[in-house]
């Protein structure tokens, strides 16, 4: 906390965005999923394509005339009267409205269960495991056609009123209702949940990419603008060789030769940003080099991997890591979001936001914005967080060379 | 003699340096391909005699040497998906995806010079600073964000839905953004036009820092022709250097917006396996980045004379 | 000769009154100059002599409309060839944030409008690094175009013709001691000897026959005998075009052996200033004393000449 109170001057506020950024990233990826009611794998059958229900998102829709026209255009989206009404006719006016949409016709379940029986007989079916203690919340709230059992909540509605129930029951404050606050995708499952658990896909991943580019960048880097002479013409020569192929022809290549393994992807992606990383700790080291104090302890004797480890990479060098690890984690994160919206990245039943974008790319211009919007929102913040941290750190970095 | 000799050295160096490079990206896309689990033929089904005619059932190293030779020659063999020669397939889909590289180059360009004069001239500026971070926001983005920004931006305002190709009877705007919007999103997505405004930015500021510039003002001079060649220096070395992630961000922009250019024939060749159009796309794309290296080398060696 | 003043006339060339030039927020300001009064008369070559830090550099810069931090010039009045060159700078270093920048932009555009007409016609100058105030991009050739196109255009329109400014060029090179004029015009600043490149720097300031040359620190980046060769052409023209010259350096021999008054700077603010000779022989302030006292005690020369 007091590092944070220490850091003054130029990139402050982008430091401290992308600090938190991280901070939320790491917190929805591990923490988030146990706090949300729904598991990822949950697809709430009733609630197919549900708009959010917090209430600004609600009332934030496509206007309906210009569906209206588009629909006679292109048969895109489904012509709808309104979507704003409660909760029950809004269910039910979808699910008529859904199986008139040509486009996602044939990517809809065929059946929308509608009435309580089938509802239930869902409740019966899902998968949390029955000694999960909050498994009686499920089955007596449950997300059916009846508006007045949605606000009740089960500790007055269930005989087993102990206290440890009430006070679980509280503290689990976003179980208490059971609305899908962002809104559920084409499957049934809730939008919230699924940005939570791709903050994993996300950060892993990248943790991965940063591994091996650092790996192979900063030794080679350092070593080769140390020594120069023909060590460092080799390493270029295969630095700009590498340099020369577009990330995503070389990542196709592996997945079409090999499985399409997010982590082989990965260390690929590590393979093509090594060259960067090569280059700015070659520079950063030549630039060193000729300065006084690493002369003189060369003249003192010291070895030179004494040298090259404590002074140049352990005393210089390491903000530069900090920074390079940020901006390649900003990186893996752009190019992880890519590829899953071609369909190479993640498989199900892992999450990734580029997936569930692709998933909704034609719903997108129907009032069904919130599939492609909240994931969108989310890769938006994590990249911007990434990226403004690094170049935050950076900004300060410079500002503490000028002087 | 002696400045024609090194003026020699110097070209001879680089071209040979361009055709080791070709071979070593010509054997590692190889060796990539040829870590494919199984026997080539037998995943397509390819008879026999067709697979003796293309050479599938020689050792490995035979085979590098074959496909790379026909490679400079550029004759990538068949399709296996549907048999048109590979050659025949890139000349067929190229013209879009280089309409579409190339505008969205311009476009770039274009935008990103009077931003970046603006942005180094009032660093202090509040308009300025504001909208340099929503440019370097804007960018930092990956492209198929940026065209569901864009595109829900045009869809709520203006309800114009541009994803379908123009009718005979479309009016203006729809021509002019199907034509353009994939431009657009190519050239802001992915970082592109973020690391044009802040290279050039930065090299304006480095610049402005520099004591001929200070003394130029004390002369009374003209800035703008003393800050027209480091500008395009830097203006040149950045091109060359986004143009490899522009060309990744061409698939997701052919997929968005249903272009069939050389992007989507990439994945439609990963997707369907279809390794001699993938291996022949992977190196006419690394030549055309190498050549326009070398000529970015070149360029700068006859500009610049303080390298030679 | 130095030492023996020159014929004052009525107005002195440049008037510059009690300039002050700061950096840093409100409440951290730093003086960088303090009150700096300094008086450059007709034919005059007058000398600022002060260590680094002591502000000179800063002063010339003020003088050419060079100061690029903030606040910047916070007080001072000029008068340069009877019209004024600085602006009027109330003091608005009380004021914060967008305020402060705004006053600034607005002082900067106007002392740029002042000096417009000035730099590089009648007021020109030439800097440390001669190698590196160059363009690397331009051949020298080009360089002295430049010169000659803003300096003497409106003087001579004439003379606007190429090869009129070739033959003024090469006419200039020569005055100021280059020989070979026409293969220097075809090179690079990365391929000439720093004296060299100062002494195209004086062409190109000289081309436009200036009424006074600023010249900051022209000779440290030098040899001794191309110190030498410069100052002579310093006197020169002094002598032969009338034109005055501030020399700002740290170097006393050089102002010994030119400069006809000295100001010493010290910590931003004037110390001593006089004729050259008085100050030499009998300086009041210690910091002038132990200024002479250490280049007689190296250069053992005793008393200077006349």
């Amino acid at each position: 906390m007091s590092y944070l109170k220490k850091i003054r001057g130029p990139g402050k506020k982008r430091i401290l965005f992308g600090f938190s950024v991280v901070i939320l990233l790491i917190f929805s990826a591990w923490i988030g999923p146990h706090l949300t009611s729904y598991k990822v794998d949950y697809m709430d059958s009733a609630h197919i394509m549900e708009p959010p229900s917090l209430p600004f998102f609600r009332s934030f829709l496509v206007t309906q005339k210009g569906l209206q026209n588009l629909g006679k255009n292109s048969g895109q989206g489904p012509v709808s009267s309104h979507t704003q009404s409660s909760h029950s006719p809004v269910r039910s006016t979808k699910s008529t409205q859904v199986k008139q949409s040509n486009e996602y016709s044939n990517e809809l379940p065929e059946q929308l269960p509608n009435n309580p029986s089938t509802s239930s007989s869902i409740n019966s079916e899902n998968t949390l495991n029955e000694d999960d203690p909050y498994a009686f919340l499920e089955s007596h709230s449950s997300p059916t056609a009846a508006p007045t059992k949605q606000t009740s909540t089960s500790a007055s509605a269930d005989s087993q009123t102990s206290i440890l129930n009430s006070f679980l029951a509280w503290t689990k404050f976003f179980q208490v209702s059971h609305k899908h606050y962002f809104g559920t995708d084409k499957d049934g499952r809730d939008i919230l949940v699924l940005l939570l658990a791709g903050a994993k896909t996300c950060l892993i991943p990248g943790l991965l990419v940063c591994f091996i580019a650092l790996i192979i960048g900063v030794p080679l880097g350092i070593w080769s603008g140390y020594t120069g002479g023909k060590f460092a013409e080799v390493c270029n020569f295969f630095a700009s060789t590498l340099l020369s192929f577009p990330q995503m022809i070389l990542i196709l290549i592996f997945i079409c030769a090999l499985e399409p393994n997010l982590y082989l992807i990965m260390g690929v992606l590590g393979l093509t940003i090594s060259p960067r990383v090569f280059g700015v700790f070659k520079n950063k080291t030549e630039l060193l080099k000729n300065t006084g104090f690493i002369l003189a302890a060369h003249e003192a004797g010291l070895s030179k991997f004494r040298i090259l480890f404590l002074h140049i990479f352990w005393y210089q060098c390491r903000t530069l890591l900090v920074i390079q690890f940020s901006l390649i984690m900003a990186e893996s994160i752009l190019v992880e979001t890519t590829l899953s919206y071609l369909q190479f990245g993640t498989k199900p039943p892992d999450v990734s936001w580029g997936s569930i974008i692709e998933g909704s790319r034609m719903a997108f211009f129907s009032e069904y914005y919130w599939i492609t919007f909240f994931p969108s929102l989310a890769i938006t913040l994590s990249i911007l967080g990434f990226y403004y941290l690094g170049d935050g750190l950076n900004a300060r970095q410079r500002a503490r060379e000028n002087n | 003699m002696k400045v024609a000799n090194e003026v020699l050295a110097f070209y001879t160096k680089k071209v040979l340096i361009f055709a080791i490079s070709m071979f070593f990206a010509a054997g590692l896309i190889f060796f990539v391909i040829s870590l494919t689990p199984g026997n080539i033929a037998d995943i397509h089904g390819l008879s026999p005699t067709t697979a003796a005619s293309l050479h599938l059932d020689k050792n490995i190293f035979s085979r590098f040497l074959l496909w790379t030779y026909n490679a400079f020659t550029l004759n990538f063999g068949p399709s296996l998906a549907n048999g048109t020669q590979v050659t025949e397939l890139i000349f067929d889909y190229a013209p879009t995806t280089i309409q579409l590289a190339i505008g969205s180059l311009v476009f770039s360009l274009l935008l990103s010079v009077p931003l970046a004069i603006v942005f180094a001239l009032y660093p202090h500026n509040k308009w300025a600073r504001l909208s340099s971070t929503l440019v370097y926001a804007l960018s930092s983005l990956p492209v198929f964000v940026v065209a569901f920004i864009i595109l829900a931006l045009i869809f709520n305002l203006l309800h114009i839905y541009p994803l379908d190709p123009p009718t005979e009877n479309a009016p203006f705007w729809h021509i002019l953004f199907y034509q353009f919007l994939p431009m657009i999103v190519l050239g802001v997505g992915n970082g592109t036009l973020g690391e044009f405004v802040r290279l050039l930015q930065l090299e304006i500021e480095n610049t402005n820092q520099a004591l001929y510039i200070k003394s130029a003002r004390a002369r009374g001079a003209f800035l703008f022709p003393h800050f027209f060649r480091p500008v395009l220096l830097s203006f040149i070395t950045i091109l060359v250097s986004r143009f490899a992630i522009l060309l990744g961000g061409v698939i997701v922009v052919e997929r968005i917006f249903n272009r069939r250019g050389l992007g989507w024939l990439t994945w439609e060749s990963t997707l369907n396996r279809d390794f001699f159009v993938l291996m022949g796309v992977a190196f006419l794309t690394v030549l055309v980045i190498r050549i326009f290296i070398l000529a970015q080398e070149i360029i700068i060696y006859q500009l610049d004379p303080r390298r030679r | 000769m130095p030492g023996r003043g020159p014929v004052k006339t009525t107005e002195p060339l440049l008037n510059l009154q009690n300039l002050s030039v700061a950096y840093g927020a409100a409440d951290q300001l730093q003086y960088v100059v303090r009150d700096v009064s300094i008086k450059v008369e007709n034919s005059e070559i007058v000398g600022l002599i002060g260590e680094s830090g002591s502000g000179k550099t800063t002063t010339a810069h003020a003088l050419l409309g060079l100061i690029e931090g903030i606040p910047g010039i916070t007080a001072g009045e000029g008068v340069f060839l009877g019209a004024p060159c600085l602006p009027q700078a109330n003091l608005y270093i009380q004021q914060k944030g967008s305020a402060l920048k705004k006053r600034r932009i607005a002082y900067q555009s106007a002392h740029k409008k002042l000096l417009k007409s000035h730099l590089g016609h009648t007021l020109t100058s030439i800097f440390q690094e001669p190698k590196s105030a160059l363009n690397p991009f331009w051949n020298i050739g080009k360089h002295l175009l430049e010169a000659a196109k803003i300096g003497l255009s409106g003087k001579m329109d004439e003379d606007s013709r190429p090869d009129q400014i070739q033959a003024i060029s090469l006419r200039t090179l020569a005055s100021v001691g280059i020989a070979e004029g026409e293969s220097v015009l075809k090179q690079y600043p990365h391929q000439l000897s720093g004296g060299l490149a100062q002494r195209i720097m004086i062409a190109m300031a000289l081309l436009c026959r200036p009424r006074l040359l600023i010249a900051d620190e022209p000779t440290t980046a030098l040899d001794v005998t191309t110190q030498a060769k410069l100052l002579q052409i310093f006197t020169k023209l002094r002598k032969e075009r009338g034109t005055s010259i501030l020399i700002i350096t740290h170097d006393i021999g050089i102002v010994r052996e030119i400069a006809d008054r000295v100001y010493v700077m010290l910590k931003g603010e004037i110390v001593e200033q006089g004729p050259t000779h008085q100050i030499l022989t009998a300086p009041q302030h210690p910091y002038t004393q132990k200024l002479v006292s250490a280049f007689y005690r190296f250069a053992d020369l005793g008393e200077p000449n006349d």
